[in-house]
């Protein structure tokens, strides 16, 4: 009797682990793909240039979020041309708001409650900028004069 | 109206405007039938037929008529045509019938002697003494027209596109032919005949397509097509209230241009601040009901 009891524990724990063991790897998977979408907003009829962020730089972008500044009023609309860069996370994954648009030194972030406006102190926009020029993006913002 | 008969080759030819019940007269015989170009001539010396000409930017629309037209004399056989439209040509005879009609109407422009010699070439015409050219069918493009055009713009109305279900799907082709799509819809995509190059006449030729053209006919709405060189185009639409709207992107429509300025009186798209949109293309007509996707 000791012995089955022993056996069955065993087998309980095996799978335990091997279920376990299949959410880790979800959610490694999860980690690994976090499916917020960056615009460089700079077109009207054209879908504009854009790219997954990496999963890597996701504690990037949450970092130059953190305290900055707020704004109590809108800023200006932009019009045709540059218009800025804009995270686009609708499934509001991996902690980060459902969109941030970053333009000429403003951060405005949308959340379910709302728009919430800050100031860029710590380089978002410029930040983001330089992620265009490496994915081929740079002729265009130079046209911009970016 | 203003006539011109055709007949000079020092002098002005002689030219007397129509009152308003010849007008209409004139108007009722010629409406729905396909009109000779003004300049549709031979060239021979002597009467050439008339050119008859609108006296205002609504008058010619209201008929339903070219804003020109060449009517009667020995004519080569252009025809105005409606692109895509095949109207029946002005017979000869009700052609030398409104000839003959117009002679009735000179008001001292032209003294007997002329009006008698004119009388007596058209009427050498109805009998065939003078055989007319075969007339050649070869269809003009342009002016076109079919139904009469009537200008129907909107009042602005930024609260339908500017919603979190709207505004991020729809663009400036979508705003400026008033359809929602939610596809970030593009010219030509239609009507399978999308641009190939981001140029005036390349943008312009898929919106040709779509239905988006540089002649108005029927009820429709104006736009404005703009291009950033090689790069992106945008478009604007006229409201009734006076202004023009659009919608950059997937941002909120406005009435406003890059310099935060009202686009309207003065202000239009052809001079307002665009930012990269360098290239202003010109007016078009989109259809009221016009689809895109």
């Amino acid at each position: 009797m000791n012995f089955l009891r022993i056996i069955a524990f065993v087998t309980g724990l095996i799978l335990v682990l091997f279920l376990n063991l299949g959410n880790l790897t979800c959610k490694q998977k999860n980690e690994v793909r976090p499916m917020v979408r960056v615009e460089l907003d700079v077109y009207s009829g054209q879908p504009n240039p854009s790219w997954e962020l990496a999963a890597s730089d996701v504690a990037a972008v949450a970092s130059r979020l953190t305290g900055l500044p707020r704004l109590t009023s809108s800023p200006a609309e932009p019009g045709l041309g540059y218009r800025g860069v804009v995270l686009l996370n609708p499934q509001g994954q991996v902690g980060l708001p459902l969109e941030i648009r970053v333009y000429n030194g403003t951060v405005t972030v949308r959340e379910a409650s709302g728009l919430s406006h800050y100031q860029d102190t710590k380089g978002l926009e410029e930040w983001l900028l330089a992620q265009a020029r490496q994915r081929g993006h740079q002729k265009i913002l130079q046209e911009l004069g970016k | 109206m203003i006539v011109t008969m055709d007949i000079f080759s020092g002098m002005p030819n002689p030219s007397w405007k129509l009152n308003d019940k010849d007008a209409r007269r004139l108007t009722e015989q010629l409406a729905g039938k396909a009109l000779s170009s003004a300049d549709a001539t031979d060239g021979s010396l002597g009467y050439r037929g008339y050119v008859i000409t609108s006296e205002s930017d609504d008058e010619a629309t209201a008929a339903g008529l070219p804003a020109e037209f060449r009517l009667g004399g020995n004519l080569p056989g252009d025809l105005l045509t409606p692109r895509g439209l095949a109207l029946p040509s002005l017979s000869d005879e009700a052609s030398l019938d409104a000839s003959l009609w117009l002679l009735q109407t000179v008001q001292g422009a032209a003294d007997d002697d002329l009006l008698s010699y004119v009388e007596g070439v058209v009427k050498a015409q109805s009998a065939g003494e003078l055989a007319a050219p075969p007339k050649k069918g070869r269809k003009v493009e342009e002016p076109a027209f079919a139904a009469p055009c009537v200008i129907q713009n909107t009042a602005y109305n930024p609260g339908f596109w500017n919603t979190p279900q709207v505004q991020p799907v729809n663009n400036c082709y979508n705003y400026a032919m008033n359809y929602r799509s939610d596809t970030f819809a593009q010219p030509g995509r239609i009507s399978g005949h999308m641009y190939t190059a981001l140029t005036c006449a390349n943008v312009g030729a898929a919106a040709d397509w779509d239905g988006c053209r540089s002649t108005c006919s029927g009820s429709s709405k104006t736009v404005a097509l703009v291009i950033w060189p090689g790069r992106d185009f945008h478009w604007y639409r006229k409201h009734s209230n006076g202004f023009w709207g659009h919608k950059p992107g997937s941002t909120a429509a406005r009435n406003t241009d890059n310099r935060n300025r009202v686009i309207g009186g003065a202000l239009t798209p052809a001079n307002c601040d665009r930012g990269p949109y360098t290239s202003f293309c010109g007016y078009r007509f989109s259809p009221v009901g016009m689809k895109v996707k």
